[in-house]
């Protein structure tokens, strides 16, 4: 099965931007990452020893984990966290590193993508988007909730609906893997590679698995 | 067993403190001095009931005016509920308090009310089944009502369409859930007796007196309150914190009240909810200029200004004498706090509309220079502003501040609070985000 239709009554969902593959992407990394944990394995270790049939995945994996600085020591409730992902047929992993306070805001202190998307014809472009992506689906995954109230969004504009900020936003490093294949998609990549390296950063940082966005703060609190 | 002799102790207790209290209570009309007759003797115009323009319309239409000076509306409504059919959650320190449905429903509104019952809850805060109201029905102003005005004011809500519609029920704690302490409170704090002019004052004055005492209720949220939570006369109008919010000094005082004002600017505020250079109304004062004042008559709100303006100035301590003027136009000079956030906030969120200088280049309702909120060094109305927005109308349409409570968290309300206050007020306050998530805790809802 390649997908189920899940529509709540009475609400008309429209499309987002990276479409099916936010929701999926991350279900199963916020899955392999529980499995990984259980295994009492490194989160990119574990990735890597399962995708011996996907070597464009294992570079993309190696690549970030020698960017990213993964395995060095962080202080406490700072955490990395890797989402590693086939999406419109482009390969990409990211680490995000975040830092949580003991209210449970979160703050993003790294972002780094190491992406396989084929022949590059324009890395700048790549790059840019990839950037772009990232900080969308962070935004998303951090602020974008959006409620119903008698059948009415509660929504209305920005002081509600809430965006990342400039000064929020850490240093996105993405490094495009030199490729022969044939070019894959990139404009929606990024939306869906932030929010569940987010989710296991904040995983490895509190150690409270979240299993839905936005990311509730409460749960990520430190208890009184 | 120990549950009676606590009860027993506590009411004796209660009694003792309350008879001090008694002795030192006074009316709210004290202050004007003079001689008062009753209402059937004084021989100028008539202080009571509608201005003149209504003085033929129908009861329901007088009652209609009048229900709305009297501002029953925006209690007696929840948020997103049907007019008049209770249910707002008012947060008191023992206990949420949830208001009553006074749709003409028979089952769960007034519907069975008679004429002596709706006046009895009205000024004596006793209701059909003999019980007690709680006087966050301010029931101590309407009893300066006159029958006429009480029964229009019925008529008005009998002609509503009936809300089939139960408020939930008080979570007071005890032995603030003992109703029937109630009688003991409003013996002792319920004058129940009606409005008497005062012959040494003018009809202006005293048409202002009946409007702000026994119908807008003013003293109820400016004026701070006694131990046993009644009003405190001794100092009327000098200001109070009220469901969260500063109801600031209206005092004549020239520094901290608005004895600096012209009439012009109070008619203003009164009638729009903003007087150029001097605020912006929000919160629960901008909902009763919104259902109430902006509603009233011109005459009518001529003779506020003349009443509210009588009161005798006291000063408040707590609020600085002098306000601070605009800040200047570069982020990098001018106050500032010593923590990063809330200039971090303010850059993003605020400056747009109010400008580094606090006055504001959009529109002069969001001017925040000079105005008594951001001077107060306790904050308490800049961080309910920028949790809540608000709302104004006016001739030229709809002026608003978002509400930012929903997406900010309280560390950074407490930090742009701040700093508004360093930046454009006399003294930066130190609000935690503690105190912010209390301040949210306070609002009605």
């Amino acid at each position: 099965m390649e997908f189920n239709r899940e529509e709540p009554p009475g609400v008309n969902t429209g499309f987002w931007r990276g479409v099916g593959s936010n929701n999926n992407v991350f279900a199963i990394e916020s899955f392999i990452e529980g499995l990984a944990h259980k295994a009492g394995k490194d989160s990119i270790a574990f990735r890597r020893a399962h995708l011996d049939k996907t070597p464009r995945l294992q570079a993309a994996l190696d690549l970030v984990r020698e960017k990213s600085g993964w395995g060095t020591p962080l202080p406490a409730r700072c955490g990395r966290g890797v989402a590693a992902q086939i999406s419109f047929a482009s390969f990409i992993a990211t680490v995000v590193e975040v830092e949580v306070d003991d209210k449970g805001e979160v703050y993003l202190l790294r972002v780094t993508s190491a992406v396989d998307t084929g022949i590059a014809v324009n890395p700048d472009t790549i790059v840019a988007q990839l950037q772009g992506g990232l900080i969308f689906g962070l935004t998303a995954a951090l602020y974008g909730e959006v409620t119903i109230y008698k059948g009415r969004v509660q929504q209305s504009n920005f002081n509600d609906y809430r965006m990342l900020r400039i000064d929020q936003v850490p240093n996105i490093e993405v490094h495009v893997i030199k490729s022969g294949e044939d070019p894959g998609g990139i404009g929606e990549t990024g939306v869906t590679a932030g929010p569940p390296a987010l989710r296991n950063a904040i995983y490895t940082a509190t150690g409270v698995p979240l299993r839905r966005l936005p990311i509730d703060r409460q749960a990520l609190a430190v208890k009184a | 067993m120990r549950r009676r002799i606590v009860l027993v102790v506590l009411v004796v207790l209660i009694a003792a403190a309350v008879l001090v209290l008694r002795t030192l209570t006074q009316g709210p009309l004290a202050f004007a001095g003079g001689h008062m007759v009753a209402l059937a003797d004084y021989r100028e115009a008539d202080p009571t009931g509608v201005p003149q323009n209504l003085a033929k319309a129908d009861q329901v239409k007088r009652g209609e005016y009048l229900a709305r000076a009297a501002d029953c509306l925006v209690c007696h409504t929840a948020p997103a509920g049907a007019d008049y059919a209770g249910g707002l959650a008012i947060p008191l320190p023992f206990g949420t308090l949830y208001t009553t449905n006074i749709t003409p429903d028979k089952d769960t509104g007034i519907g069975n009310y008679s004429d002596q019952d709706f006046l009895d809850a009205l000024r004596r805060g006793k209701r059909r089944d003999g019980t007690h109201l709680y006087p966050a029905m301010p029931y101590t102003s309407y009893t300066y009502m006159t029958d006429a005005d009480g029964l229009a004011i019925k008529a008005y809500l009998f002609s509503l369409p009936a809300v089939h519609a139960t408020a939930p029920d008080n979570t007071f704690a005890f032995p603030f859930n003992q109703r029937w302490l109630m009688v003991f409170w409003s013996t002792l704090f319920n004058a129940d007796a009606r409005f008497a002019p005062n012959s040494d004052r003018s009809p202006e004055w005293n048409r202002g007196a009946y409007i702000a005492e026994a119908l807008a209720h003013c003293g109820e949220c400016h004026t701070p309150r006694n131990l046993a939570l009644a009003l405190d006369n001794g100092k009327k109008f000098a200001g109070a914190v009220t469901a969260g919010w500063h109801a600031f000094n209206i005092t004549s005082d020239q520094g901290s009240g608005i004895g600096g004002w012209s009439d012009d600017e109070v008619f203003a505020y009164l009638a729009t909810g903003h007087a150029q250079g001097r605020g912006t109304a929000a919160g629960p004062m901008g909902e009763a200029v919104d259902q109430s004042f902006s509603q009233m008559a011109p005459s009518d709100i001529r003779a506020l200004v003349s009443y509210v303006r009588s009161v005798p100035p006291i000063a408040s301590p707590d609020l600085p004498a002098t306000l601070a003027p605009p800040a200047p136009a570069s982020p990098k000079q001018g106050g500032a706090t010593p923590d990063a956030l809330g200039k971090k906030v303010f850059e993003g969120a605020c400056v747009s509309c109010h400008d580094w200088t606090g006055v504001s280049a959009i529109t002069p309702y969001a001017t925040v220079a000079g105005t008594r909120a951001v001077n107060d060094r306790t904050a308490t109305n800049v961080a309910q502003i920028v949790i809540s927005g608000t709302m104004r109308h006016t001739p030229a349409g709809v002026v608003s501040m978002p509400a930012f409570g929903g997406t900010h968290s309280d560390t950074e309300i407490a930090a742009v609070s701040n700093y508004v206050t360093a930046r454009f007020g006399s003294a930066r306050s130190s609000l935690t985000d503690k105190n912010v998530a209390g301040l949210r805790s306070q609002t009605a809802r």
